[in-house]
């Protein structure tokens, strides 16, 4: 069964007199099963950040609809959308986004706190996490106290610790260098590798060879799309990078 | 090229108009405040009044006040806008300006805002100087009209004060932008997020400052110690303030956080967190609100007191229209007493006076020193201090009759009656080594003669002695320690009234040589009133001054609080809401944070003023005020008020707040 369903969804952005209209998504279609590693990639301004928006249901799409679990997010009531997307989604930045008020444990523990679980159950749950993420040691620490890779581990810790539906990433590499990229796609992978659904955006074309599928979305529509098959990720790799040559070239030509 | 900068700076303060335009209205406001106080005080017509001075001396001492006011008030205003500033000036220098071009614009910014402050202050002061003036006038009971004028030396003070000091925060601001590099001047708004160490030490000492302060206030005793305590008092009640907001907070919210159950709920989790990180922020911030808070309150509360007591105490200060001590070396005898009183008679038949109410009585007063039931000379023994200080007052029998308006038994030879603040249990009494026998305690109705002499000395080292006749009296007398007591009232308006005492002036002067005293000493309630309504009038006139100009301080410093509050927030809300947290869950969470800051303050300041109450309470009897209901009703009804206001500029200044959190 599929996880998460895109059905028709369409984007237009207004500007505030109402004048200029702007089509950030138009007709677009896809779903993603349980358990895949799914990235998707596109050019800037092809629509990425709209439509993880939409998914994330911090954004309505103007038409269309998104079924998570077989339920319709534009059914859900305004009331109750930020308790479903604490207790479904979770959702790691490019710029990592950890509170600075809070030590890297009070970050990882906030949607549980949100969600009025006990302190025992908080710390039980918050072991194995930083255990196999490797920031035990840093817990105390504060955001500006660590290194951007270590503040993504901990932020990939908090996605992960509401045991989501879905992890949605948007550019999740993009802060960081190519040592602390690879540590983290190594865990994405290690987290996918236990069962965990995950959507990427991105423009690396490195992070997006670690993805079981790559989608490619261009003025708003899913324009093609790869699976891994049985391609190491280096194969994988130069069939991404064929394709967007043929994308950018469709383009011009 | 100059224009470019001086452009350059008119956008620049376009730009930042969320920090300028308080800080531009904060300098006219000041400007106007401190021309105002200086045109007033240096008004000619002011010197030739009256000529008691206390009005002038209260109005010099408005003037320093406001100028250092401005001064204080206008620097931390702006090192706050420099703080939010950093930012933009670093990418200036980013982008390729050099730090002399970046000076040449900050120059020019500070041309602009002085030009503007010191402009509209003087025009806005030129227009209001007379209504507040007539203002004054009307407090303290000043006929005089007031003429349209400007003054000269009040503009040119202004523009020379606030001149050296924009020049002073424009080197601070050159020195500021020097010292940083571009990086931590790009850092700069962000800088310092490590969060607060609990200090414990710095905590206590506070916590022992306040501590102190209170229990000094509380236990005082008598007005003397009260005056002497008062500042040491207020300086550790200050100091502990401080201390309270900066470290015993922190402390507080660090043993919260510790308690694992308690800080990890949703409501406590976000509260306590954020709360530390406020409290680091703002602090001292919070921390002059509710010291200004205080002084505010104290400020108008005991100036209003004073103002409508003014009748009250002068009717309690002087029972009598017209009240005088003459000094005698022993006991007049019949004749004189008789003379004086038909000089009196025909001083008010000449002035066409009728005297409703006349008495007369005669006491002796010596300085003694108290101890047990003997009485010595305080002179003595030279020795003692100002502790050792008693007073002996003794009068006759007939006198204490009049005063207790009853008759009482007759006195033994050598007998007398004691009356004194405690029970007076000893039989016998010595009194410059004369045993008497006490008879019994004596009792004054209302409020014994001179009876603030027992709150002065704050002890029970007053005594009085009743003897049977004036050959007893005599006894006591030392030269000019014989005091003949007059009280009169009268009718007539409050010209006539005047023009009565300058004629009993008169007589009692020509009379001295006849009669053989030295020394009068004469009170008159129509005199008595004018000092006293310029005095308090003048008070309440500075109270109400300084305390508007207090406020203005609170208020800007409330603004900008929840300003930069709005901007380190905006961002931080953001991201909760990004992990589920519903807006609902953001704006209450916010509320409480709100309400605490905003309630933190102003409790503590009340808190203050309640434990200050005691000290206050004996303080104001040295400007004649007893009247206690009258003081607690104006400090509630001055806390009250000042609540309002403060309330009403915490939700006008959380309006620009949440429009910063939820863009
Ligand atoms: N709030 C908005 N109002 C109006 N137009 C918007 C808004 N947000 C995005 N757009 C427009 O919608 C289109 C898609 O933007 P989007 O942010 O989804 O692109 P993106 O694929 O995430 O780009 P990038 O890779 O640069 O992040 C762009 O043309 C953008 O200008
Ligand atoms: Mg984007």
């Amino acid at each position: 069964m599929s996880i998460l369903e895109v059905r028709n969804i369409s984007k237009i952005y207004t500007t505030r007199f109402g004048s200029a209209k702007v089509q950030a998504l138009s007709d677009m279609n896809f779903s993603v099963e349980e358990g895949e590693y799914a990235a998707i990639m596109g050019e800037s301004g092809s629509g990425k950040t709209t439509l993880l928006n939409i998914l994330a249901s911090l954004d309505k799409p103007t038409g269309g609809e998104v079924l998570l679990n077989g339920k319709s997010l534009t059914m859900i009531r305004e009331k109750e959308l930020s308790a479903f997307r604490r207790d479904n989604l979770g959702f790691v930045f490019q710029d990592f986004n950890l509170l600075d008020n809070f030590s890297l444990k009070d970050n990882i523990l906030l949607p549980l706190v949100l969600q009025k679980k006990a302190v025992s159950e908080m710390e039980e749950r918050l072991e194995p996490i930083a255990e196999r993420l490797g920031i035990t040691e840093l817990l105390a620490k504060y955001p500006y106290e660590v290194s951007g890779g270590q503040k993504q581990r901990a932020a990939v810790a908090r996605a992960i610790i509401t045991k989501p539906q879905l992890i949605l990433a948007d550019e999740p590499t993009g802060a960081l260098d190519s040592k602390a990229a690879a540590g983290l796609l190594k865990v994405f992978r290690e987290i996918n590798g236990d069962g965990q659904t995950i959507l990427m955006v991105t423009h690396s074309i490195n992070a997006a060879s670690h993805a079981n599928r790559i989608l490619f979305i261009k003025d708003g529509e899913v324009f093609h799309q790869l699976y891994r098959g049985n391609l190491t990720n280096e194969q994988l790799y130069v069939k991404i990078s064929d394709t967007l040559t043929v994308l950018s070239q469709k383009t011009k030509g | 090229m100059n224009t470019l900068y001086c452009r350059l700076a008119m956008t620049n303060l376009k730009n930042n108009r969320q920090f300028y335009l308080p800080y531009i209205l904060v300098g006219v406001v000041s400007a106007m405040m401190f021309y105002i106080m200086r045109a007033i005080q240096g008004n000619k017509g002011i010197d030739a009044m009256r000529g008691y001075g206390t009005l002038k001396i209260v109005l010099f001492l408005g003037v320093i006040i406001v100028g250092l006011c401005t001064c204080i008030f206008l620097f931390y205003t702006n090192s706050f806008v420099m703080k939010r500033r950093k930012k933009e000036l670093g990418v200036y220098n980013i982008l390729g300006m050099e730090k002399k071009h970046i000076a040449k614009v900050m120059a020019w910014e500070a041309v602009i805002l002085y030009g503007v402050s010191v402009g509209g202050g003087l025009v806005f002061g030129i227009l209001f100087h007379k209504l507040v003036a007539m203002f004054l006038y009307h407090l303290t009971g000043l006929a005089e009209s007031i003429p349209f004028s400007v003054s000269g030396w009040g503009c040119l003070q202004t523009i020379e004060l606030f001149g050296i000091l924009y020049l002073v925060m424009l080197c601070y601001n050159f020195f500021q932008v020097k010292l940083a590099n571009p990086i931590a001047l790009l850092h700069g708004t962000y800088a310092g997020e490590r969060e607060p160490k609990a200090n414990w030490l710095f905590a206590g000492l506070g916590v022992g400052c306040i501590v102190t302060g209170y229990y000094l206030a509380l236990t005082v005793y008598g007005v003397i110690e009260a005056v002497n305590m008062f500042f040491v008092a207020v300086l550790l009640v200050i100091a502990g303030t401080y201390a309270l907001f900066i470290s015993v907070s922190i402390v507080v919210l660090k043993l919260l956080k510790k308690n694992k159950k308690y800080y990890y709920q949703t409501a406590h989790f976000i509260t306590v967190s954020g709360m530390i990180y406020r409290m680091k922020r703002n602090a001292t911030g919070l921390a002059n609100i509710c010291i200004l808070s205080t002084m505010v309150l104290v400020m108008i509360s005991t100036t209003v007191c004073l103002y409508a007591g003014t009748e009250a105490s002068l009717q309690n200060n002087f029972p009598r229209e017209i009240n005088a001590t003459l000094y005698f070396d022993s006991v007049p005898d019949d004749a004189a007493q008789e003379y004086l009183r038909e000089q009196i008679a025909s001083v008010a038949e000449e002035q066409g006076r009728k005297m409703t109410h006349v008495s007369y009585y005669t006491d002796a007063v010596v300085v003694t020193h108290n101890e047990a039931n003997a009485v010595e000379r305080y002179d003595k023994n030279a020795s003692y201090g100002f502790s050792d200080m008693g007073m002996l007052y003794v009068m006759t029998k007939e006198d204490y009759e009049l005063y207790v308006g009853e008759p009482i038994d007759e006195l033994e030879q050598g007998g007398v009656l004691v009356a004194s603040l405690t029970d007076f249990l000893w039989d016998t009494i010595t009194i410059f080594g004369q045993n008497y026998t006490v008879e019994g305690q004596a009792v004054f109705p209302d409020d014994a003669p001179d009876g603030e002499m027992t709150d002065f000395l704050g002890s029970t080292n007053v005594l009085y002695v009743i003897v049977a006749d004036d050959d007893a009296l005599n006894r006591f007398c030392v030269q000019d320690q014989v005091q003949y007591h007059i009280g009169i009232e009268t009718d007539g308006t409050q010209a006539e009234r005047k023009a009565f005492v300058s004629a009993f002036r008169g007589m009692v002067e020509d009379c001295k040589a006849q009669l053989g005293f030295a020394t009068g000493w004469i009170t008159s309630r129509v005199e008595q009133q004018e000092i006293y309504l310029e005095m308090n009038g003048g008070f309440l006139f500075l109270g109400l001054f300084l305390g508007s100009m207090f406020l203005m301080i609170t208020v800007l410093i409330i603004y900008y609080k929840q300003i930069s509050e709005g901007f380190e927030d905006r961002e931080r809300f953001a991201i909760m809401t990004k992990v589920g947290m519903s807006r609902d869950m953001v704006k209450s969470a916010i509320r409480t944070q709100m309400r605490m800051v905003f309630f933190l303050p102003i409790t503590v300041a009340v808190v203050h003023l309640a434990m200050a109450f005691p000290m206050l309470k004996l303080m104001m009897q040295i400007f004649g005020l007893a009247n206690v209901p009258l003081f607690v009703g104006c400090l509630i009804a001055t806390a009250a008020v000042f609540a309002v206001i403060y309330f009403i500029v915490f939700r006008v200044t959380s309006g620009s707040y949440y429009r910063l959190v939820y863009r």
